[in-house]
């Protein structure tokens, strides 16, 4: 018999229709396995109940030794609340880790933590602490740290601490602090989230990378060494050098968790040019990198080397900010989502190398996608919306940054524009310079991950006034149905709502997102284990080197 | 399409560019004897082979228009890295002569194109940085003293910079926010039409009708255009200039400027003892007649040659500024731009690259192989 | 010779004095430090979140008042951070607040801290440069006596086929910027689409040990290059001399061909390269920065295209001293040499 919730607790009563869903192909694979994790059911229960066949026992045996070098832009260290790039975790998450890991399969699996449990109502989150994990101090790792932890990723106060907005319902707007009496210690190895509001993403945030877990004596350092100076991961930080490498090892002592295979890692910095990172490979100075341009794909399979697929919930849109003129008038921004043929754009931009997407940020990887359509495309169309807007003589400006498959996207939106008659301006912002206005420039493309429910990018995104709401878009019944929408646990009656959300959110015009990412990472033959995790994290521990290059 | 189909289609859509060339030569060296230092440039195969390949692009760059066989900017769904002689689907009998680039861009199209951007920027901000270097430069080195001490310095200056640096420092989206390109181009552009003013008031002080009319001229022209490129604000929209085209401009013009001056103090100094300046003096000629009228023009031999290899050094730094990414504008053909483009997939796809790197690389050699063959010419004198 | 030295030295002070308030003020532009401040803090931060940071760490001084603080003729900034914890410029983390010092600038010896690579400025321009030591060396140990050779070979005979065949491969290669022969390299010697595979086209393991493998290209790509001028120079050098008196005397005496050139002719030849190939030194930095962005070499070029996309301000000014440094040392050299050389001139 399959143990189905983490905890001892019976079976969440939502568990059940979400996995009727699942077998009626309404709600996608990693949906499911999201919404059970959110729930509290066992990743063997969720397999289970949506009658999937658990995958083969690993065919190969993994062997020890060896450094994994790896090429990855080293970013500075700062406190892990205030990330803002994976990279940053993936040399953290080595020495330091987190409660619950979102795995390859799109299931959360409990990590520092040994199980965890929602109540019915979505509003209480109980949390059950691994027992046995000591911090190389010699500290016994428990509820302290948590509080402690959760504590400061609740402190929106902070400039820049991105998991307040995360943590949804635990943060106090007013205070900008954990909402007093809502973290409570149950016991040393107990600590229970009392929410105002149901809060289904919870779970979810505390997997994502910023929430690495800190020591309970950590405070904000910045130098790295002294950072991670107290650990419970398997590997010791050895240098940290911004811009130029980072180099972690397997500590002496054995790990909670078991077999650390490779005697360390390496990250290089081959700054964001693709050429010199394909010399790299050519001339075997790494084993694997961070991530593959899907137009470099073609090269490094000529190269002899693996590429590691998998689709994401990653986009990127190409937004209007309503509060600039003529893009204030919904016509203006429909003319362009109707002279832009999203598959073309997937194509020349991508490299065909994704799924099409139909502008409204919601997509076929999310519980509670409700499919309304593709896009329409029109060019006839698109120039008489613009004509009834009196503004043929406009030229769009769209602004984007340097960086490869966003430029190029950029570059084939613009040319998808042109070719229905409509004006269109390229800019180019490199990146140091682009984030300044980020959301402030009139038309421009933004890259956005993708995060495990489809509601919580459209309500990080597009409410009234959300600090990421770069369109400036603004609409009291749109808001009304993201409220409705995040106070329905359940995504098949949430899919309900979000139809009218996507429509909505389609209609106006506010967004050209024309496709959903597939990300690559390549690694060389004899490495094994290093395949992309669509959030871009490396999960080094289930790497090893099987022969050297 | 076979390779020698291509090069043949790709010569017979340079036409226009043949027939002006015969044009230009064939004349050119029948008449010889009665052209002058021109004609004597004839004899000499360096440099007829340097000016060969400089109007080869000149006239490339004027008749683009009818050379291209794609919009440089049409992007076509299929042609993303087609290789050269791909036909275009859903139009019989188009090809995309050296392929299509990452975005389905014809490749031909766009270096062809590219030669207007490029030529459009480098000799006009070489010939802008010799007016300024000029005005500063000749009364530099003809009264020298302090004025001379320091400008000099600031030459240096400028000198001592890393150009790369410099680049970085001047061309931001945050300097142009800034307005300092805006505030640098209305100095800048000031020179040529000092300059001009100068040489025409200098010549004419004498003849105040002439001086009236001409002056008139030159200031209603110069400040017409003035207004357009400076502040983007030409009445009758004819002149204009966007604001990053304006910074890159700005900053070559600001990076040539003190080598040309340089080489102007110094010619000056060197003329300044000649006989015939002190001839002039003793006439009772003005200082700017001298600069102008006397010195200048016994100077012209070294300048033009410099200013030939100049074109040359400019075409190479804006290629270096698309290296860095910041270049003219990111879908602009320019060869920098194209090259740095097409770098990223070079070990697949090389047809991008090459085409801009070879037509880069051919026009500095011409402009290189000018200047030498002027040189030889000049010591034969 | 002393006067003249004290003279140049005092020059080369004004002119760093002048260079590095032009970069300060540059980079002190208020949309560059809140570009910085976004790099370092968090990318998507506010407005309001900026402008509090950018208050705290003391870049809301006047720009003079800072510019003092960098040289060491202003007492640092003191302030305290969202803790309360005391921060200033001349504070860290190893010394007591009330023990720092109050005055820490370049006169004080100190270059500051890098924002981009989170250590002291100059640890890492004494690294980089190193690196860019060898690189530098390597290129010159390549183009010198390369060019050298072209240009007496080609001005020994002028006007003959070898004179012109040398003379158009040395325009050419003028003619190539390093962008484009780098590329072509790499694509055509390192590639394995083409299959040769003679070269790495990395050298960033060349860092660590330098090889014949790693670092031939880069070095190739930027010797080529400079090559193409030093040797038209040496051509025009040579060949000027090999029409001079002494030169003919020489012929006249009966000596042979060869002897006339190696005893003769070389030593008056080589008084001009030796100036330009002095003066190359600066322009080869440019060079540098492009060659090394290319190979993934992390010298000195690179730390300057770093420091400047991220308007790493200390580290940026550092730079540009060193760059004046060089740019200056070499023309003096190159005067003194010239001096030398040539007996005939005489120190002003």
């Amino acid at each position: 018999m399959t143990k189905l919730m983490l905890t001892g607790r019976h079976l969440h009563p939502m568990a059940e229709p979400a996995a009727e869903s699942f077998k009626r192909g309404r709600i996608g694979r990693r949906e499911f396995l999201a919404t059970m994790a959110a729930l509290g059911v066992t990743t063997a229960g969720a397999l289970a109940l949506g009658g999937i066949a658990a995958r083969p026992a690993r065919a190969a045996e993994p062997k020890k030794g060896g450094v994994l070098r790896v090429a990855m832009n080293v970013k500075a260290f700062r406190d892990p609340r205030t990330f803002d790039g994976v990279e940053m975790s993936n040399i953290a998450r080595q020495c330091n880790e987190y409660l619950v890991r979102w795995k390859r399969d799109f299931s959360f699996e409990p990590w520092l933590l040994e199980a965890w449990e929602m109540s019915d109502d979505a509003k209480t989150l109980t949390m059950h602490i691994r027992k046995g994990i000591t911090w190389s101090n010699g500290d016994t790792f428990n509820a302290e740290d948590v509080i402690h932890n959760l504590n400061r990723w609740c402190d929106a106060s902070v400039d820049a601490n991105s998991v307040a907005s995360r943590m949804g319902a635990l943060v106090d707007s007013g205070t900008k602090k954990a909402v007093p009496g809502a973290i409570e210690k149950v016991d040393d190895f107990t600590v229970k989230l009392n929410l105002p509001k149901p809060d289904i993403s919870l779970i979810p945030g505390m997997a994502d990378y910023p929430a690495v877990i800190m020591h309970r004596s950590y405070d904000g350092e910045t130098d790295p060494m002294k950072a991670f100076a107290i650990t419970t991961g398997a590997c010791e930080l050895v240098s940290w050098q911004p811009q130029v490498s980072a180099e972690v090892k397997r500590k002496d002592k054995p790990w909670w968790k078991g077999e650390f295979w490779l005697d360390g890692v390496k990250w290089t910095d081959y700054s964001a040019d693709l050429t010199s990172m394909i010399a790299a490979f050519e001339s075997g100075d790494i084993d694997t990198d961070h991530e593959t341009a899907a137009d470099s794909l073609k090269q490094t399979e000529a190269l002899g080397l693996t590429n590691s697929e998998i689709a994401t919930g990653s986009t990127i849109v190409a937004r209007f900010n309503v509060g600039n003129k003529p893009y204030d008038d919904v016509k203006v921004r429909q003319a362009a989502l109707h002279a832009v043929d999203n598959k073309v754009v997937l194509e020349l931009g991508l490299n065909g190398k994704g799924k099409v997407a139909d502008n409204h940020h919601v997509g076929p990887m999310h519980a509670e996608f409700a499919d309304i359509g593709p896009q329409q495309h029109d060019p006839a169309k698109a120039k008489a919306l613009l004509k009834d807007a009196g503004q043929e003589t406009h030229v769009y400006e769209l602004i984007s940054l340097d960086d490869d498959w966003q430029k190029a996207t950029a570059d084939a939106i613009a040319g998808q524009m042109r070719d229905a008659g409509l004006k269109v301006d390229r800019k180019i912002i490199p990146a140091a310079t682009f984030w300044n206005d980020w959301n402030k420039y009139p038309f421009s493309c933004t890259e956005w991950l993708g995060r495990p429910l489809g509601i919580q990018v459209v309500a990080l995104a597009y409410k009234s006034g959300a600090s990421w709401n770069e369109t400036a878009y603004s609409d009291p019944k749109f808001d009304a149905l993201l409220d409705k929408a995040l106070a329905q646990p359940d995504p098949d009656k949430r899919r309900e709502t979000m139809k009218e959300i996507e429509t909505m959110l389609r209609e106006s015009g506010i967004i050209i997102q024309p496709y959903w990412r597939s990300v690559y990472r390549t690694y060389r033959k004899g490495v094994m284990g290093c395949d992309q995790h669509q959030a871009l994290e490396q999960h080094l521990d289930q790497a090893w080197i099987e022969s050297e290059s | 399409m076979s390779p020698l189909e291509i090069v043949g289609q790709i010569v017979l859509r340079f036409l226009p560019v043949w027939i002006g060339l015969a044009a230009i030569f064939v004349p050119s060296i029948l008449f010889r004897r009665r052209l002058g230092p021109y004609g004597k440039l004839m004899e000499n195969r360096v440099g007829q082979i340097g000016l060969g390949l400089v109007l080869f692009w000149v006239l490339a760059a004027f008749f683009a228009d009818l050379i291209i066989t794609s919009n440089p900017l049409d992007q076509v769904s299929g042609m993303k890295n087609a290789l050269p002689g791909t036909a275009i689907p859903d139009r019989p009998g188009a090809f995309y002569l050296l392929g299509g680039d990452n975005l389905a861009r014809d490749v031909f199209s766009r270096m062809v194109m590219g030669s207007r951007t490029v030529l459009a920027i480098a000799p006009a901000a070489t010939l802008f940085a010799y007016m300024a270097g000029f005005m500063l430069g000749l009364p530099a080195g003809y009264f020298g003293g302090r004025f001379d001490t320091v400008f000099s310095f600031a030459a240096n200056l400028v000198l001592a910079f890393p150009v790369i640096l410099l680049f970085y420092l001047l061309v931001t989206p945050e300097i142009r926010a800034s307005g300092i390109p805006i505030l640098a181009a209305a100095i800048l552009f000031l020179f040529p039409i000092a300059f001009f003013v100068l040489l025409i008031g200098a010549r004419f002080s004498a003849d105040p009708h002439k001086l009236v009319l001409y002056l008139g001229i030159t200031l209603v022209l110069g400040l017409w255009v003035y207004s357009g490129l400076a502040f983007n604000a030409d009445p009758l929209g004819v002149f204009a200039m966007d604001p990053n085209r304006l910074n890159i401009f700005v900053s070559v013009v600001f990076v040539n400027m003190p080598v040309v001056f340089r080489i102007v103090r110094g010619l000056a100094m060197e003329i300044r003892t000649r006989d015939y300046i002190a001839a002039a003096q003793t006439r009772g000629e003005s200082s700017w007649y001298i600069m102008l009228w006397e010195i200048l023009p016994n100077a012209r031999g070294p300048l033009i040659v410099d200013f030939c290899l100049r074109i040359g050094y400019t075409t190479i730094l804006l290629g270096t500024l698309g290296f860095f990414g910041l270049g003219v504008s990111p879908e602009s053909p320019d060869w920098g731009t194209t090259i740095n483009d097409g770098r990223k997939l070079l070990s697949v796809y090389p047809h991008p690259a090459l085409p801009p790197a070879l037509a880069l690389m051919s026009l500095v050699l011409g402009l290189n192989l000018l200047a030498d063959g002027l040189r030889e010419q000049a010591l034969k004198d | 010779m002393g006067w003249f030295l004290l003279k140049r030295v005092g020059l080369m002070l004004l002119t760093a004095f002048c260079l590095t308030f032009i970069v300060f003020a540059l980079t002190n532009l208020q949309p560059n430090l809140e570009k910085m401040a976004k790099t370092l803090v968090n990318t998507r931060m506010s407005d309001e979140e900026v402008a509090r940071w950018l208050t705290r760490y003391g870049y809301e001084q006047p720009v003079l008042v800072r510019y003092g603080e960098w040289l060491g003729v202003m007492p640092g900034w003191t302030g305290s951070d969202e803790n309360g914890k005391p921060i200033g410029r001349c504070l860290n983390p190893d010394i007591a607040p009330e023990d720092a010092p109050r005055f820490c600038g370049v006169l004080q010896g100190n270059l500051g801290y890098s924002t981009v690579f989170k250590a002291p400025v100059k640890a890492i321009i004494a690294e980089r440069l190193a690196l860019t030591g060898w690189l530098m060396l390597w290129v010159m140990i390549v183009m010198v006596p390369t060019a050298l050779i072209i240009g007496v070979l080609a001005g020994m005979r002028e006007g003959s086929r070898l004179d012109r065949g040398l003379s158009i491969f040395s325009i050419a290669t003028t003619a190539t910027p390093e962008y484009v022969s780098g590329v072509v390299f790499i694509s055509v010697l390192a590639s394995s689409a083409v299959g040769l595979q003679w070269f790495k086209g990395s050298a960033a393991s060349a860092m660590e040990h330098m090889t014949f493998e790693n670092f031939t290209l880069p070095v190739l790509t930027m010797a080529l290059y400079g090559m193409g001028y030093i040797a038209r120079m040496t051509r025009a050098s040579m060949a000027e001399v090999m029409t001079a008196q002494f030169i003919r005397t020489a012929h006249l005496k009966g000596l042979s061909f060869g002897t006339v050139v190696v005893r003769h002719a070389l030593r008056n030849a080589l008084i001009a390269p030796f100036t330009v190939i002095m003066l190359q030194f600066p322009w080869l930095l440019t060079g540098v920065v492009i060659v090394e962005s290319l190979f993934g070499y992390k010298g000195f070029g690179w730390t300057l295209v770093r420091a400047a996309d991220n308007n790493d301000i200390e580290l940026l000014l550092s730079c540009s001293l060193v760059a004046v440094v060089i740019v200056l040392l070499t023309q003096l050299i190159s005067d003194i040499g010239y001096v030398y050389l040539n007996p005939r001139m005489r120190v002003a």
